[in-house]
């Protein structure tokens, strides 16, 4: 956690400010606790403690070897059972958090889609593009961790052409903190290993301690990018979420696939995808849509990620599609009303079928 | 013949279908080696060499299953490797997709998702996918290394095709092994209650109740009419998003895509979110009151009716035929 934060520092984002902010609630918690302390020795525990933390929140923020003297200052909040929370934000059992929440916009997934015959990927001019409805439960998976984790930021992150900015709108109207938005003309028809890569980048790029996304996309349906972004960044793989809790730096999954159900933990940092349904992802407030408007929106080029763009794009592509027919509509078609003797003249269908 | 390594599931001590699927499916490309990580028996090795598997890999360190995700992919990317295989074929469930994603990065090679047909050519292993749905068929090919296919359950009959296979216990399972920390761990599993019905992906026949239904205890229609079909049950949208039946059950774009022998779809209209999910299917059956629903339009045989009088006929006239 210590090299994480040290590493947002150094791009000089949000947690240093933050933690500014916690260590100015310690302080006056505590010296309320210690103003409000029944007795001198519970008084003068609680002032040391004051200093404790302060002292080394402040260098916490600065240098990470301090972490053991914050902890003594927690630990003393802790016995006495004044300031925990702020106490244990410090400490890094409640976390302060920077979550990634990877955002797809995809066709309508209430509309037909189609291949573009001309290069055979996805004609997104064909349908309306939408923020994809499973990364709207990432979105709001992010957000409840943000807000059970005080002081955590969401970043959003999307790749895709300029149009794509209207999904990072959406989710900083949810409530993100901030949007990051990958755009390059050099991407257009990038498979998922040249998705996974780009993304990847972005994320380390961008800093993170949680990268959330939906289990797959509602266009493609691979289900393939939380893996390959666990693989590519080399951090644990906790993904086909049914719930998601964080403890000071451990992630815990409720992990659903169709053998069953598994528990399964991990270290931050982590990629967690989540399934439909993980939560209700909220509407949109006037006042979210208002500060939207005011929040941090970023564009990244490949240049900027080190990316060669020559390693994405359809020609880079390590699959190609030889070829791509509509199905044609299905043969012959029977339709009766329902004269008293619609369930027999379906069991009469499946036997003259030899389905029964 | 050229070695295509096969991912096997084996749940309850019993080699799943689709797993012979798979191996049907291998040996139309080459010769298949079955890779089985966690519960080889003498009966797993019997059932896989009697549907063609020549080689059977086994590799039983817990130590791989009790992670996600790498420890399998450590053991595939050392078979491929090791034997030059020239292809990678596994179940197209979330599982195996994820298997399927991490395998790719590793070996830097094209993945193709939701295959449904594998075929051996000049250009190397092609795959038939069906995309969006089941609306598009699309051919494919990987043009960098080798190709990892994951193939939907169903998308072909298990032929059984003895071979005298070679086991072989996997070696160097130390060098493979993960370190913790860097993954997750599996703290505890729950299997899957199957209520007696056969699961939704693998099951050849489905029947699925939408919005007609009309409320969650009048699902006991449909959950009857699937017993006497041995069938899967299956739901809309529509009748999920109402909390009449679990949401694990829903068929479509967002929920589980199915490609059963018969479909029979009761009350659900038929709105693109729900046929993306069972289009592909053989035979569809659907009973609808509205002759405009757009259900009809995919159905093999409709009916026009009230769900509620025509599926009870249809339960007792299905008894009657089966004696």
């Amino acid at each position: 956690m210590q090299r994480q934060i040290a590493e947002h520092d150094a791009r000089k984002r949000l947690p240093r400010r933050k933690l500014r902010v916690v260590v100015r609630v310690v302080e006056r918690r505590a010296t309320e606790s210690a103003e409000a302390a029944p007795n001198t020795g519970r008084r003068k525990i609680l002032q040391r403690a004051v200093v404790l933390v302060k002292a080394g929140a402040f260098a916490h923020i600065g240098n990470e070897h301090v972490t053991q003297r914050t902890q003594a200052g927690v630990s003393l909040f802790g016995r006495i059972g004044a300031g925990i929370h702020v106490g244990h934000a410090i400490a890094g059992r409640v976390r302060l958090m920077r979550i990634v929440a990877c955002v797809k916009q995809v066709p309508d997934t209430w509309s037909e889609k189609r291949l573009d015959p001309a290069d055979q990927t996805l004609d997104r001019a064909a349908a309306d593009g939408v923020i994809d409805e499973l990364d709207t439960y990432a979105v709001e998976e992010a957000l409840r961790l943000k807000e059970s984790h005080e002081g955590s930021t969401v970043v959003v992150l999307g790749m895709g052409p300029a149009p794509a900015a209207e999904s990072l709108r959406k989710a900083l109207t949810m409530g993100a903190d901030e949007a990051v938005h990958v755009v390059d003309d050099a991407l257009h028809g990038s498979d998922a290993l040249a998705t996974s890569l780009v993304l990847a980048k972005a994320i380390e790029h961008v800093g993170y301690d949680l990268v959330v996304l939906g289990s797959e996309s509602t266009d493609a349906r691979m289900g393939v990018m939380a893996a390959m972004l666990a693989e590519r960044l080399g951090v644990p793989q906790a993904t086909l979420a049914s719930k998601v809790e964080v403890d000071g730096s451990t992630v815990r999954v409720q992990r659903v696939t169709a053998a069953g159900q598994a528990d399964i933990e991990a270290e931050l940092p982590a990629v967690v995808s989540v399934l439909e349904k993980i939560n209700e992802p909220r509407y949109p407030s006037f006042k979210g849509i208002m500060a939207a408007k005011s929040k941090p929106t970023s564009t990244l080029s490949l240049a900027e990620l080190g990316i060669d763009p020559a390693q994405v794009g359809l020609a880079a592509a390590a699959t190609t599609v030889i070829d791509s027919t509509q199905r044609p509509a299905r043969g012959e078609r029977t339709l009766v009303n329902d004269e008293g003797d619609g369930g027999t003249r379906i069991a009469e269908f499946l036997a003259s079928r030899k389905l029964l | 013949m050229a070695d295509v390594a096969v991912l096997v599931d084996v749940t309850e001590s019993s080699v799943g279908k689709p797993t012979l699927e798979l191996l049907t499916l291998a040996r139309r490309i080459g010769s298949p080696v079955a890779v089985v990580i966690g519960g080889s028996s003498s009966d797993v090795v019997e059932t896989l060499a009697r549907y063609g598997a020549s080689t059977i890999l086994t590799a039983d360190d817990e130590k791989l299953a009790s992670v996600v995700g790498a420890g399998v992919v450590n053991v595939l990317a050392d078979v491929v490797a090791a034997r030059s295989a020239v292809a990678v074929l596994l179940e197209s469930s979330a599982q195996g997709k994820e298997i399927a994603g991490r395998l790719a990065v590793r070996l830097d090679a094209g993945v193709l998702t939701d295959a449904v047909d594998v075929a051996a050519t000049d250009d190397g292993v092609v795959v038939e996918q069906s995309v969006f749905g089941g609306s598009t068929v699309v051919h494919a090919r990987a043009t960098r290394g080798v190709p990892i296919i994951t193939v939907r359950t169903n998308s072909v009959a298990p032929e059984e095709s003895p071979v005298s296979p070679t086991v072989e216990a996997l070696s160097g399972s130390e060098q493979r092994s993960v370190e913790s920390g860097r993954h997750a761990r599996v703290l505890s599993r729950t299997p899957a209650v199957s209520g007696g019905r056969p699961g939704l992906t693998e099951a050849s026949v489905v029947v699925a109740g939408g919005r007609g239904v009309g409320a969650a205890e009048k699902f006991s229609l449909i959950e009857e009419l699937a017993d006497v079909l041995s069938a899967a049950v299956g739901a809309s949208r529509a009748a999920t998003d109402a909390g009449w039946y679990p949401h694990a059950a829903q068929v479509g774009q967002t929920g589980v895509t199915v490609a059963p022998q018969l479909y029979i779809a009761c009350g659900i209209s038929g709105a693109i979110q729900h046929r993306a999910g069972m289009q592909t299917a053989k035979t569809i059956v659907a009973i609808n009151k509205d002759a405009e629903a757009p259900i009809f339009e995919l159905a093999d045989f409709g009916v026009v009716g009230d769900l509620h009088t025509v599926v009870p006929q249809l339960i007792e006239e299905i008894r009657k035929r089966k004696g």
